[in-house]
């Protein structure tokens, strides 16, 4: 080996150790960067769901201190064995996500198909359509209890001048109209988010496929069918799956309306979960409901998925 | 050049890591945690727990003046709502997020003092120039109803379930006040009036509606103890009597909302006209007189029970307490002693429209010029009336109430379930609930 080969060959090795050294020094700079992030979630997040489940087999009712201390099973064993209020609210939250979920799909289609047409001031009623999305549950809450107000609810006035009811309704406090009454105001504020993600995927179906529809003979309902949807199903599974976790966590609009009532009527799983902790102040019993919530949801997602045949042609 | 770039990320991360953290932190704590210097305030943190457009004010404005007097001290004023005071500071404590001091009801202390929550206020006040001038009988019931007998509440102001009613429509119907349960029951019937949106009275069916249940049947049946040889008086034959002609008065005589009817729901309806009778406390004066003129309502007493005396409940005050975990007691307790103050008590129980506990107030002419309160010092001061103490020292008393009792009153309203079987299953809660708390005053022995 001559002394310029040698010297050539120590440049290279020098510059490729000082290569691996930065690209070790690169390779933690974007973990420093995603470490706050890690942080927050971890504290925020893990924390608490690691707290539930911890909960769940402790007795701890703050308003009964003899018995606190570790439970085992003994919540659970509670739930399916002795507790009269699970089955119920579990009944009353199937029905709630499904007629929810099944609503909001249905309108918000609706509501994407003709958002989706061109006409004037589209931007314009487009903003406005999904104003109910940006309202707050508490502010949505208290609109939807004035206007179903007995006494001066513009629900009753505009039904009673219709001719519709001869009388007042007190749609809220009356066991057999509650839970419709909150559905309505939930739909209200639902539908929206369905339109806007639906309305997105809209955007981007090729108008190529439509043209080789027509030219096929396909008439409106059956571009539809056979275009619309299947280019839809991602974003609809997507969409439902997300929202059903939600709607079956959903519980502000039910607690500022009903509170649960009357006579538990709109009492689903989670408001019993919240009923539990705020009036019952029985934390180890509602983290033993939490957790069974939990699994129901997490079942569910992963079939959902898998019959769905999430991102599969 | 790259250890430059590094070197300002990390700085930077710092600072964004810093900001979050102290962000999460908050204030408080911060301030909790540095020792204040001779020229630094001090924060003490007050939870009041009936927030709202009549009461807030006059907090602040006590605050106001308390910190005028004590410039070292600042209070920072926190307002809860009422029907929800209970669950936040019970959430409060289980995270060991407490205030320095709060308002307090003397029903929350056994709980609160069992969850080891509380500072005993003995010493405090046992050193205080003014202790005797609160009111003796409220200072030992706090004391009565805590497991190791100490204080942890001193009260500053005293309520009174009454009934409140709309004395224009009574004179107008030719109708005598009523002074018995058939009275009441008759001029409910006589003055509905549907068609006018008119109902005789309104019944509290949602939430904290229990308690003022549990008021009226004990005032009806004269029953003088919760618990007679180990079995609940709530089902006595009695109560049972007595809820049945009250819950048929929902729907023909009272509005279907009723069910749900909560604290404010009930008030407004009184104060918007469609209600001739309400019953509530004395505390709620300031809002009817907001609504209505002096003439157009009055507080009467409860009617006598079917035994011929006035009954009341016992210990129904509201006090301010400091929290264990608070790093500025001295400071609370300051802050206590000025609400306790003639001046204090004075404007937040004359404002309120409550009796004062504080002896040289009661002495004050606008207590004379005050009907509703000469109306609670009449069922007070009756040497007859009957004060009915509930089993506050039952930690889980309150939580049956919000959860039995609450929804067990719109079950039997919607018809699902009989007054019986709702009286039994209260009865039972009670009675379970003594039970485990004999068993562990034998287990701490």
């Amino acid at each position: 080996m001559s002394l310029s080969q040698g010297v050539t060959e120590t440049a290279i090795n020098s510059k490729k150790t000082v290569n691996r050294k930065k690209i070790k020094k690169d390779k933690w700079v974007p973990y420093l960067f995603i470490l706050p992030s890690f942080l927050i979630i971890l504290g925020f997040l893990f924390y608490p769901i690691a707290t539930v489940f911890y909960y769940s087999v402790q007795h701890y009712d703050v308003s009964a201190p003899y018995y606190n201390g570790f439970a085992g099973l003994e919540n659970f064993k509670e739930i399916f064995t002795t507790d009269k209020m699970f089955i119920p609210s579990l009944i009353n939250s199937l029905k709630w996500v499904v007629s929810e979920v099944g609503l909001q799909l249905v309108f918000g289609m609706i509501l994407a198909l003709l958002l989706n047409q061109t006409f004037k001031f589209r931007g314009l009623v487009r903003a406005v359509a999904f104003i109910p999305w940006a309202v707050s549950g508490v502010l949505a809450s208290t609109m939807w209890s004035l206007m179903f107000n007995e006494h001066m609810g513009v629900l009753n006035d505009l039904l009673m001048k219709m001719g519709i009811i001869n009388e007042p309704q007190a749609f809220l406090a009356n066991t057999s109209t509650a839970f419709t009454a909150v559905i309505i105001a939930e739909l209200w504020r639902g539908i929206p988010f369905f339109a806007i993600t639906l309305l997105a995927s809209l955007s981007s179906i090729p108008d190529e496929l439509y043209e080789a529809a027509r030219v096929d003979g396909a008439s409106r309902w059956k571009s539809f069918i056979f275009v619309t949807l299947p280019q839809l199903k991602n974003t609809i599974v997507l969409t439902t799956l997300l929202r059903v976790v939600w709607e079956f966590n959903n519980v502000d609009l039910l607690f500022n309306l009903t509170g649960g009532g009357p006579a538990h009527s709109t009492t689903t799983l989670t408001m019993y979960i919240a009923d539990l902790a705020v009036h019952g102040s029985n934390f180890g019993y509602g983290s033993a409901l939490t957790v069974v919530s939990f699994g129901i949801l997490l079942v569910f997602a992963i079939l959902y998925l898998k019959l769905s045949r999430y991102e599969k042609e | 050049m790259f250890r430059k770039k590094l070197t300002t990320s990390v700085l930077t991360l710092i600072m964004i890591m810093g900001l979050v953290l102290t962000g999460c932190i908050g204030e408080e704590s911060l301030i909790k945690e540095s020792s204040p210097k001779k020229a630094e305030k001090v924060k003490i943190v007050f939870w009041d727990d009936n927030t709202g457009p009549q009461r807030t004010p006059i907090w602040e404005k006590l605050i106001t003046i308390f910190e005028k007097e004590n410039p070292a001290i600042d209070v920072e004023y926190v307002g809860l709502p009422k029907d929800s005071a209970k669950a936040m500071l019970d959430a409060a404590i289980a995270s060991g997020e407490t205030p320095d001091v709060a308002s307090v009801y003397a029903s929350w202390l056994p709980e609160f003092s069992n969850r080891d929550a509380l500072l005993p206020l003995d010493s405090y006040f046992s050193k205080w120039s003014e202790k005797d001038k609160i009111n003796k009988g409220a200072i030992e019931f706090n004391k009565r109803i805590v497991s190791n007998q100490k204080l942890y509440g001193i009260p500053y102001t005293q309520n009174l379930d009454i009934l409140w009613v709309r004395s224009d429509w009574f004179k107008a119907a030719n109708l005598n006040i009523p002074e018995t349960w058939d009275e009441f029951f008759r001029s409910v019937e006589i003055l509905t009036d549907k068609s006018n949106n008119r109902y005789g009275y309104t019944i509290r069916g949602g939430a904290g509606g229990s308690f003022q249940l549990q008021r009226m049947m004990y005032a009806y049946s004269g029953i003088e103890t919760f618990f007679k040889d180990g079995k609940s008086t709530i089902n006595d034959p009695k109560h049972v009597e007595f809820l049945k002609k009250y819950f048929a008065m929902y729907q023909t005589y009272t509005p279907i909302s009723d069910i749900t009817n909560d604290y404010k729901a009930m008030i407004a309806g009184f104060d918007s006209g469609s209600i001739a009778m309400l019953q509530h406390n004395i505390g709620s004066f300031a809002e009817h007189s907001e609504a209505l003129d002096s003439n157009q309502f009055q507080a009467i007493p409860l009617p006598k029970s079917v035994e011929g005396h006035y009954v009341a409940e016992d210990g129904n005050t509201i006090g301010i307490s400091i929290f264990k975990g608070t790093k500025h007691p001295v400071e609370s307790w300051k802050f206590i002693t000025f609400i306790n103050s003639k001046k204090a008590q004075s404007f937040w129980n004359k404002s309120v429209g409550q009796i004062p506990t504080n002896s040289d107030v009661l002495n004050e002419d606008w207590i004379k010029a005050s009907p509703h309160i000469q109306i609670a010092q009449k069922v007070y001061n009756d040497p007859d009336t009957i004060l009915f103490e509930p089993p506050f020292y039952l930690s889980e008393y309150r939580t049956i109430l919000n959860t039995i009792v609450d929804t067990g009153t719109q079950s039997v309203l919607s018809g699902k379930i009989t007054v019986e079987e709702f009286l039994d299953k209260w009865a039972e809660a009670m009675e379970e609930s003594q039970r485990q708390y004999d068993e562990s005053l034998v287990n701490l022995r």
